[in-house]
């Protein structure tokens, strides 16, 4: 059975939800299925599908990788765990934490340094780097 | 003579307009080449539908410390775009670390975590 067989019911989903540049390749034994969305929600249940299809995801043979960070110049909630989220001077974990986001906070996007770091400015006037995977579009 | 003459202005022309064709023929393969590349230009636009991009082990060695930096107990290891997780984790935490390692442009994510209960 192919990966795109294996993972149809992921594809599908995708579709349906209308995730935007969705992208589907295979190569190498491994399916690579890239794209955005404005929602949350819809991210959190394509990798409900993916954890149903593939337990716990042990089979190596997917790369999910769905955007759904907040937009440049839009607003977007700190979705860490539980913990406040280090706001730091440049894009890196090696970066001087120059503050902090609550945990829930809501936050301004500025922009998108590069895949994994946005640059951020909070309601009370901080400004610097986060970790995107924990914002996610209010 | 007078045949030779009409002979040599005949050859002449023929070569003026072979000449001539040729030249037209090198702009027309100018103007052609120019509209190959067009299209190849599209096909750059469209290459993401088909090339996986992958990131090269420096940056996937400092992007996924950055990932896995909040869930303590997790470690990873890569080698030639491949991302191996070990350690332990919570069955809870597990899919929003899988998220952000997915999120790195690896080319392949080996889940070898033990799941705590």
């Amino acid at each position: 059975m192919g990966l795109k067989d294996k993972y149809k019911e992921l594809i599908d989903a995708a579709t349906a939800a209308g995730v935007s540049n969705l992208n589907v390749r295979e190569q190498d034994n491994v399916l690579y299925i890239d794209g955005s969305t404005p929602d949350g929600a819809v991210k959190d249940n394509l990798w409900n599908v993916y954890n149903k299809i593939d337990p716990d995801f042990r089979a190596g043979d997917l790369v999910l990788n769905i955007d759904a960070s907040a937009a440049a110049g839009t607003k977007a909630k700190v979705t860490t765990q539980s913990s406040n989220l280090n706001i730091r001077k440049g894009p890196g974990t090696d970066q001087e934490i120059v503050g902090k986001a609550a945990h829930n906070e809501i936050i301004t996007v500025v922009s998108k340094a590069n895949d994994q770091w946005s640059l951020i400015r909070t309601d009370a006037g901080k400004e610097g780097y986060v970790y995107t995977q924990y914002l996610t579009q209010a | 003579m007078k045949k030779n003459i009409i002979g040599y202005f005949l050859a002449f022309g023929v070569l003026a307009l072979v000449m001539g064709s040729c030249k037209g023929k090198a702009s027309q393969t100018t103007t052609t080449d120019t509209a190959v590349i067009a299209p190849a230009d599209n096909t750059v636009k469209k290459m993401p539908d088909t090339t996986v991009i992958i990131s090269a082990d420096d940056s996937l060695k400092t992007t996924v410390a950055d990932a896995i930096k909040d869930f303590p107990g997790v470690n990873a290891a890569v080698d030639q775009g491949v991302i191996t997780l070990t350690g332990t984790i919570t069955r809870d935490k597990l899919p929003k670390l899988m998220m952000s390692v997915n999120a790195l442009h690896p080319k392949k994510v080996n889940n070898q975590l033990t799941i705590a209960k």
